[in-house]
C-alpha cells in the first residue's frame, strides 16, 4: 500500500468525482499559503479572509472547469490573483470616492495569526518585526513588481508559473522579479 | 537580457541546483569573471532567504466551518456568507457624478448670467428697487454719502500726484 501523499492533481479529479474529502485536503493545504499571498496584496486581514473563502467557493463551483493541462497550484493561484486585484482597484475607487481615503475594513487593526510559531517568545517577537517590517517594504512596491516577489520569492513558484499565473510573458516576469528584489535590497540593506 | 539580468534571475535557480548543465554551467562561467554579480550574488540570496523565511499567516480559527456554511448557502441560495460587507461602488460614483455635475451647472450659471443681462452690466441689487423709493432716498445718498466721497475723492488724487511727482521713494522709506 503506498502512503505517499496523492498530488494536488489528483486531489482534484477525486473532487471532480465527488469526494468532498479530497475538497478538505486540498483546502488544508492552500488555506495558509493563499491566505498569505491575497494577504500580501490586500493588506487587509478582513478582506483577506473574505476572499480566501471566495476562492475556495470558486474552486467548489468550477470543478468541472479545471482541466489538466496547467498545474492545480497555477489555476488556484491565478482565481485568487484575479481576486485579490479586483479588490484592490475596487479599494482604490472607494478610497477615491470617500475622498476621506480611510480604510473600508474595520477589521484592520486585529493581529494576523502566523501559521507555524515556534515555542520561544522571544524568537517569535524578534521574527515578528522583521516580519512587519518586510511586509511594510512589500507592500510599498507597486502592485506589478509586489505580485511577482511574493509568487517569486516568498511562495517559491517557477517563473514558467507565475508567467501563467499572471498571464505575462517569462522574461517580463523575470525583469520585473529582478527590480523588486533591486528595490527590496535597497529598502532593506540592514537586515541583509 | 543580457548576462548580468540573466545571472540575476536564475541565481536562486542557480544555487538550488535547479538549472540545466548548460545553463548552470553559463552562470557558473559569468559568476567568476564578472565581480558586479558576485557581490550582488550575496545580498540576493539573503533577500531570497529572508523573504523564504517570512512566517506564513494563517486564517482566523473556525475558517472551515464558515467556509463550509458560505458553501451550504451558495448551494441553496447562490450567496456565499461574506466576513466583510461589500458595499457598492455604484451610490458612490453616482453621488460624485452627481455632485460634480451640479458644480459644473453652478460654475457654468455663473460664468454665462452677466452676459445674458443685455450690455454686460453687472447685476445689481438696486435694479429691483422701485423708482419711486430711489428717488425719495437719491438726495439723502446725495448729500450724505456724497461729500464722504467727494472728500475721498480729493484725497485719493493727492495720493496719486503725491506719486506721479516722483515723491515715491520718499513714502516707502517713511513706512
Amino acid at each position: 500500500m503506498s502512503t505517499e501523499k496523492p498530488t494536488d492533481e489528483q486531489l482534484i479529479r477525486e473532487f471532480q468525482a465527488g469526494s468532498s474529502a479530497a475538497f478538505d485536503e486540498i483546502v488544508r493545504r492552500y488555506r495558509n499559503p493563499l491566505f498569505s499571498f491575497i494577504y500580501r496584496i490586500l493588506n487587509d486581514p478582513a478582506f483577506t479572509e473574505d476572499l480566501l473563502q471566495e476562492t475556495f467557493i470558486r474552486v467548489w463551483t468550477n470543478r468541472d472547469s479545471y482541466r489538466e493541462v496547467a498545474r492545480f497550484s497555477t489555476w488556484i493561484y491565478t482565481i485568487a490573483g484575479n481576486l485579490a486585484k479586483s479588490e484592490l482597484r475596487r479599494q482604490k475607487i472607494r478610497r477615491w470616492t470617500s475622498l476621506g481615503g480611510a480604510s473600508s475594513s474595520e477589521a484592520d487593526e486585529r493581529p494576523l495569526e502566523v501559521a507555524d510559531e515556534s515555542s520561544d517568545p522571544h524568537r517569535d517577537y524578534e521574527r515578528r518585526n522583521i516580519q512587519q517590517r518586510v511586509d511594510h517594504e512589500v507592500a510599498k512596491l507597486p502592485i506589478v513588481f509586489r505580485e511577482v516577489i511574493i509568487l517569486r520569492d516568498v511562495q517559491e513558484l517557477s517563473y514558467e508559473e507565475i508567467s501563467e499565473i499572471l498571464k505575462i510573458p517569462l522574461g517580463t516576469v523575470k525583469s520585473r522579479v529582478n527590480r523588486a528584489r533591486l528595490r527590496l535590497q535597497k529598502r532593506l540593506k540592514d537586515l541583509l | 537580457m543580457n548576462d548580468c539580468e540573466n545571472f540575476e534571475s536564475l541565481y536562486i535557480d542557480w544555487k538550488k541546483g535547479r538549472l540545466s548543465g548548460d545553463e548552470a554551467e553559463m552562470l557558473t562561467r559569468h559568476a567568476t569573471s564578472c565581480r558586479h554579480c558576485t557581490s550582488i550574488g550575496s545580498d540576493e540570496m539573503n533577500l531570497s532567504h529572508l523573504l523564504r523565511n517570512q512566517a506564513l499567516y494563517r486564517p482566523t480559527n473556525g475558517f472551515e466551518m464558515r467556509l463550509d456554511n458560505s458553501i451550504r448557502s451558495v448551494e441553496n441560495n447562490g450567496k456565499p456568507i461574506r466576513l466583510v460587507k461589500k458595499t457598492s461602488i455604484a451610490p458612490r460614483l453616482t453621488a460624485l457624478g452627481a455632485g460634480l455635475a451640479t458644480g459644473l451647472a453652478v460654475g457654468i450659471f455663473v460664468l454665462t448670467a452677466p452676459m445674458e443681462n443685455s450690455g454686460n452690466m453687472p447685476i445689481s441689487s438696486a435694479t429691483s428697487i422701485p423708482s419711486h423709493l430711489v428717488a425719495d432716498i437719491s438726495p439723502v445718498i446725495d448729500e450724505k454719502v456724497g461729500d464722504s466721497l467727494a472728500s475721498k475723492r480729493d484725497t485719493a488724487q493727492k495720493v496719486d500726484s503725491h506719486y506721479l511727482v516722483g515723491d515715491y521713494g520718499k513714502v516707502v522709506s517713511g513706512r
